[in-house]
């Protein structure tokens, strides 16, 4: 099976924006939320003339151990074979869990669809033979995209034997398949200014909440309850009290009906003798 | 120590009766032959309570599958797969949680819309907790340790009951609630992010009642009558005297006003039918 | 020479055995069908090839139609130059041809004229007035009383039109305020001009050489992949701006010049590499003339002259231009595309090409290549490539090419008594393309009549009194392109992808609507752009059906020949021009200092941003999505020391008074101080245009200077000053000139270091300003 991934070339990307349009139109992702891909500026710095600049291109890094996996509730998001991670957009209900726990805010809910949306590595391109969408119209060649498994492909090439790095922090390092080659300053630039956050390995609140509170607690509740219904058992054992059926007390009469209970307007009685 | 004991007594008695203020003690009625019936559930309220005992059976097995992650599950590995194997795959399976939940909800409909006073309010009010209920409570909890004095009268049902009802109507409202939110996304993400352990405690909360519910209704021979009651809608006439001493009265306190249709009792003698209706 | 495609692109999946067999299957002339089959998503797809028009690189797309809807359009991977690359324009095209904004059929002006109230009429009224009109102007005023303004593709057919009408009073956009200069300094020195696109060997190149060229901002797909090959094989970048652009940041030498200066520069590196004999002797001795006068000239312009004039350290002109020595002949000049900048601008283009034929470029691979003969079936609809010599004073601008000067027909428009009396202005915006749109608007208003062709309703269909819609590129042919300045020759055909959406026309099918309108249909002989398509393939090798099939079909070329083809009138490589000095223009190139800048005021400039083509794309829904603003960038320095803040809202004043804006600031260290930068195009006019009306600030409304230049009548529009006002309040800019610098960064060796350790971020005390939220609307992009 082949480990995909991919190689963004940072000598040769000029920041158009091309591979964002071509993601936004190939999957029709909503104009105002359009976010699979992204190309974000890092605007010069230093002090002219000594200055840098650099783009962050970025996209879903289908990470070698992805922080997203544990954070869904239904195991919509997976990850397959390839090592793309995936959502089946039948088992997500839209919780946004998965979203909070990408420290590279990969992922983003579809307004649209309802459910939540990232790279998928093209995967339904790439399975027919076809390179993915930001691949094929980058303008300046800087995409670079295969199995990562395969010795002979560039991408191997370029991330095992020739070093191109990945946006890990040693707070952060949970593998991602997407690395960066060329400019070492550029690359540094998109480190400092966009690293993984460490704040977003996991669920929000309402996740990590019933994770580390409500569920044990609900476990320790149950267990309770099962104690204490055993405790009622042999308690009620213990002191005797008869393990059968209902019995009134004995010494009340069997049959006493002091008082006749009123009859009922004929009409109303009930005719349907018990037996 | 008796004299704490006491003391907690009288401030539950206070509470009590702060939450129901008493009501006008019903006349006094002697114990009923032995064999007598009284009805206490319509076939409506019957088929109501097994519908929901199917639905959450249902319902259950399939949202206990359908938890996956380490994080957040219920339910061991093989009996997601197991389940999943039934289903064919996960979809199908949430497919299913959500139609049954939503069957769920048109089930329970009718009740709330044709018939809102007497199942629904009525219901309620058979729920609420007076000054007997609390003293009954911490009654029977020190029993478990030491014999106690006698419980209260309690009315159709008794404390235990009550509470398994309120924490049975308040989840179920959530479960629907927090379910709808998420299977059709209603509302903004944080609702649905918060929807999705919401509905995980109120199932639990409702799992942990059930335990008892399922073991004092189905297991525990003592309320053998009140089990009966849930298929038949009669329950024994001897047992309600005892342990539904309000309940009885009142029932009995009805059929003489004409409220309630009762039987004329039945007649006296040797050859007196013991199984009929009084 | 034809480069492999990367593994980057297709090759990957060759080696997966797996996917081989999904591979696309192979084109057979027999097995295909017209259209080809293909998949969108999980739907089939009909996919046909055309050409973009989203700008005019003219890359080759795809669209994807499924049931009859446009759903995708991408790059073709047979098109010899795109090879399936497509920028963000051009995947957002989808969106032009769905703009509910479009224009949807003829309109009739109700009302006052540049009010923009129109009712709509048919195509048979619209054309019977419009031929009417145009038959009524040249009966009583003569011919070149009707003014044509073209842009686009399909301009040649009215400017053909033109022609067979007897007028002389046209204008092309793309050479008065774009291309002019260096196409008649090219003309001038080789014979020919260096082509569009560019013929230059970027991949090849040892040395690449851009001058204000910001490649990858102005996203010419096919020559920012070859820029980006170019580098990778290890060719040394010299890039000179004021301006830290993106391909600045790619280069060995930034050289951050003095706005205006840029002849000084050429003038020293044609001084140092002849000092030094870094030029290739034989060739020049061969193939140039005026070599020796050349000599004399250049004797005073050393680098030290330089550094005073430019702002660029002498040792950095001294380096590169060893550096070019040392890589001769594989040194490839980009001879720019906009170069109407500050009115002696055919004099700087002359000195690049006077530095590419010392070097021995021209021709040579890694310099620029030769065109292709490729021809195309001669049809008697064809203009002319050498329009007569026409209004105009004929004793100015004389080496002026596809037509006059834009500001001359303009003024020609306000005379008294106006020479010019009626305009048709065809895909083209005059009002944000020309400088000083006040004076274009007076003029408008003026007129007798005007009749505006577009595609939406920009700023200039609103002066109209018939708008006639042209069909979008993706609903219509073209002419086939036959592109000769390619390495890898080839035709090219645009074709319908979809039918017209409205009721709209191609530029063939309207052009000759207006011909039958005058009578003169006999200028057209073809009924239609199909039959024009016919007479054009009449000798090619290829037939109609195979190419709406294939979309591109190579053809054979010869960029490298072995002697080069020079095509002056002295049959030799003209370093000294005895055509300019006929014309008593300078013969060799001079050099004028630019003026200073007023004192507290900024140099208006304007570029590009890749997300758009200037101000035709501003109604892009999805464009609009990434960038919808044009800031204004100011150094830092400069800036700060106005009281400046990154995201201030200003006002901009320039030295007529006339205001733009607001616009928001960014201050960034990657300009020089002295200037304010934006992206050209932005603050749409049009209310019709809902999207992109107000959209940003207008750059073309402070142009209300351009400096002419002589040899070509090019408006050079980089002579407008600006200050900035912040709530009313005017901030002056304080004189900051940076002592002579350049920068230069060993990129090899900066590449084969060791990998960066893993880097910690950086504290929050020392952290750069808060970047928006990652999932936040459009990047507000750096300098």
């Amino acid at each position: 099976m082949p480990r995909y991934g991919m190689v963004i070339d940072l000598d040769r990307c000029v920041g158009c924006g091309a591979c964002v349009l071509a993601c936004e139109t190939e999957w029709q992702t909503p104009p105002d939320t359009r976010r699979r891909d992204w190309v974000t500026e890092i605007p010069a710095q230093g002090t002219f003339p000594n200055v840098e600049r650099a783009v962050y291109v970025g996209l879903c890094n289908h990470c070698d151990r992805p922080s997203c996996l544990s954070a869904c509730p239904t195991g919509a998001t997976y990850q397959d074979d390839a090592g793309r991670v995936l959502v089946d957009e039948a088992l997500c209900i839209g919780c946004g869990y998965c979203v909070h726990a990408c420290p590279y805010h990969a992922r983003f809910f579809n307004p649209v669809k309802q459910k939540v949306d990232k790279c998928t590595f093209c995967a339904p391109l790439v399975d027919r033979g076809i390179a993915p969408a930001c691949t094929r119209t980058c303008i300046a060649d800087a995409r670079i995209f295969g199995d990562l498994e395969d010795p002979a492909s560039d991408v191997h090439r370029l991330a095992y034997l020739e070093g191109a790095a990945r946006l890990e922090t040693p707070q952060v390092a949970i593998g991602p398949n997407v690395y960066y080659r060329g400019s070492p300053a550029k690359f540094d630039l998109i480190l400092r200014h966009h690293p993984p956050d460490p704040e977003r390995t996991g669920p929000p609140p309402a996740g990590s909440i019933w994770q580390r509170v409500l569920r044990p607690a609900m476990f320790a509740v149950l267990g309770l309850t099962f104690l204490g219904q055993a405790v009622a058992f042999f308690s009620q054992l213990v002191q005797g009290e008869k393990f059968g059926r209902f019995e009134p007390p004995p010494d009340e009469p069997d049959d006493a009906l002091p008082e006749p209970l009123p009859a009922s307007r004929p009409e109303e009685q009930d005719h349907a003798r018990h037996r | 120590m008796p004299a704490t004991a006491d003391r907690v007594e009288r401030l539950l008695e206070r509470l009590g009766r702060a939450l129901a203020p008493e009501a006008a003690p019903a006349r006094r009625f002697p114990p009923p032959r032995r064999g007598a019936t009284l009805r206490k559930h319509d076939v409506a309220v019957i088929w109501l309570h097994w519908f929901n005992a199917a639905v959450w059976a249902l319902e259950l097995l399939t949202g206990g599958a359908l938890i996956v992650t380490g994080r957040y599950h219920v339910a061991p590995g093989w009996f997601q797969e197991l389940v999943v194997a039934v289903f064919g795959s996960r979809a199908h399976l949430l497919r299913f949680h959500v139609v049954v939940g939503v069957l769920w909800v048109a089930g329970m409909l009718p009740y709330a819309v044709f018939g809102f006073r007497r199942y629904v309010l009525g219901f309620l009010r058979n729920l609420r907790l007076d000054a007997d209920d609390l003293v009954w409570l911490w009654r029977k909890a020190r029993s478990l340790v030491r014999p106690s004095l006698p419980l209260p009268p309690q009315g159709a049902y008794n404390a235990g009951q009550k509470l398994f009802g309120w924490v049975v109507v308040g989840a179920t409202l959530v479960i629907i609630a927090t379910g709808f939110i998420m299977a059709f996304h209603l509302g903004p993400q944080a609702l649905v992010a918060w929807s999705v352990p919401l509905h995980f405690v109120a199932v639990a909360a409702v799992f942990a009642a059930l335990f008892v519910h399922v073991y004092m209704a189905a297991f525990m021979p003592n309320e053998r009558p009140a089990f009966f009651s849930m298929f038949t809608g009669k329950v024994d006439a001897r047992y309600a005297y005892h342990h539904h001493a309000k309940w009885y009265h009142e029932v009995l306190d009805d059929c003489l006003a004409g409220r309630r249709t009762c039987d004329a009792p039945a007649p006296e003698g040797p050859d007196a039918d013991p199984t009929a209706r009084p | 020479m034809k480069r492999s495609p990367t593994l980057s692109r297709r090759g990957f999946l060759q080696l997966s055995a797996a996917t081989a067999a999904a591979a696309v299957a192979p084109r057979s002339a027999a097995a295909d069908p017209l259209r080809r089959k293909g998949r969108f998503g999980d739907r089939e797809a009909v996919l046909v090839p055309s050409i973009c028009e989203m700008c005019f690189w003219k890359c080759g797309i795809r669209g994807k139609v499924v049931d009859g809807r446009l759903v995708r359009l991408e790059g073709n991977p047979d098109h010899p130059l795109s090879r399936g690359r497509l920028c963000a324009r051009g995947n957002a095209g989808i969106d032009l041809l769905y703009d509910p904004d479009r224009l949807r059929g003829p309109l009739e002006r109700v009302g006052p004229r540049g009010q923009g109230r129109f009712r709509p009429i048919s195509w048979d009224e619209a054309l019977a007035r419009v031929g009417a009109e145009f038959r009524r102007v040249i009966d009583a005023y003569g011919p070149d009383a009707l003014a044509f303004f073209g842009h686009g593709t399909s301009a040649k057919y009215p400017l053909s039109m033109m022609e067979h009408l007897g007028s002389r009073t046209v204008s092309s956009a793309s050479f008065f305020q774009c291309r002019g200069p260096r196409e008649a300094a090219y003309t001038l020195t080789f014979g020919m001009t260096p082509g569009s696109p560019e013929r230059v060997d970027l991949e090849q190149a040892r040395a690449i050489v851009l001058l204000g060229t910001h490649l990858g901002e102005n996203a010419h797909v096919s020559q920012v992949a070859h820029l980006a090959e170019g580098l990778a094989r290890g060719a040394t970048l010299v890039v000179v701006d004021p301006r830290y652009s993106v391909v600045a940041s790619k280069a060995d030498w930034w050289l951050p010049i003095r706005p205006g200066t840029d002849t000084a520069l050429l003038l020293a590196w044609i001084h140092r590499v002849i000092e030094r004999k870094l030029y290739d002797e034989e060739y020049v001795a061969r193939y140039a003339t005026g070599f020796e006068r050349l000599v004399e000239h250049v004797r005073p312009f050393d680098a030290r002259w330089a550094e005073a004039q430019t702002g660029i350290a002498a040792s950095a002109i001294e380096a590169t231009a060893d550096l070019f020595g040392a890589t001769r002949p594989a040194v490839a000049l980009h001879p720019g595309r906009q170069t109407a900048w500050y009115g002696n601008d055919t004099q700087r283009a002359r000195a690049v090409a006077i530095l590419t034929a010392l070097l021995g470029a021209w021709g040579r691979p890694g310099g620029l290549f030769y065109p292709s003969p490729l021809q195309l079936g001669a049809c008697p609809c064809d203009p002319k490539d050498d329009p007569a010599r026409p209004l105009c004073p004929d004793d100015q601008y004389h080496f002026r090419q596809e037509g006059i000067p834009t500001h001359c027909i303009i003024e020609n428009s306000l005379a008294d008594p106006p020479p010019v009396r009626a305009w048709l202005v065809w895909g083209q915006n005059l009002l944000q393309s020309a400088p000083y749109p006040q004076r274009t608007a007076e003029a408008l208003q003026r007129l007798e009549f005007v009749c505006v062709v577009d595609i939406l309703p920009t700023e200039i269909t609103q002066y109209a009194d018939i708008v006639l819609p042209e069909s979008t590129y993706l609903e219509r042919y073209d002419g086939v392109f036959a592109e000769r300045n390619a390495q890898q020759p080839f035709l090219a055909l645009r074709q319908p992808i979809v039918p017209p959406l409205h009721d709209t026309r191609d530029g063939f099918a309207i052009t000759r609507g207006i011909l039958e309108a005058i009578g003169r249909s006999d200028c057209l002989p073809c009924a239609s752009i199909e039959e024009f398509i016919g007479l054009q393939l009449a000798k090619a090798d290829v037939s109609f059906d195979e190419l709406r099939r294939k979309g591109v079909v190579e053809a054979p070329g010869w960029p490298f020949p072995d002697e080069p083809k020079l095509y002056t009138d002295s049959g030799r490589i003209e370093l000294y021009s005895r055509a300019l000095a006929e014309k008593q223009l300078p013969p060799l190139p001079t050099y004028t200092p630019p003026e200073r800048n007023p004192p507290g005021m900024l140099r208006l400039i304007a570029g590009r941003t890749p997300y758009h083509s200037f101000a035709r794309s501003l109604n892009n829904r999805l464009l609009d999505a990434h960038v919808d603003d044009n800031p204004v960038f100011v150094n830092d320095e400069q800036g700060r020391a106005m009281g400046l803040a990154d995201g201030d809202r200003v006002e901009l004043e320039n030295q007529d008074q006339v205001r733009s804006g607001p616009a928001v600031v960014r201050l960034t260290p990657g300009l020089r101080p002295g200037i304010a930068y934006t992206w050209h195009g932005f603050g749409g006019r049009s209310p019709a245009l809902r999207r992109g009306f107000n959209r940003g600030w207008s750059d073309n409304t402070l142009t209300t200077r351009f400096a002419v230049d002589p040899e070509t009548g090019a408006s050079g529009m980089r002579v407008n000053f600006v200050r900035l006002l912040r709530d009313g309040v005017p901030l002056d800019a304080p004189e900051l000139e940076p002592p002579p610098t350049a920068v230069f960064r060993d990129r090899k060796r900066e590449a084969t270091a060791p990998p960066a350790a893993v880097a910690a971020p950086v504290p929050a005390a020392a952290a750069p300003p808060p970047r928006p939220p990652a999932d936040s609307a459009p990047p507000k992009g750096g300098c």
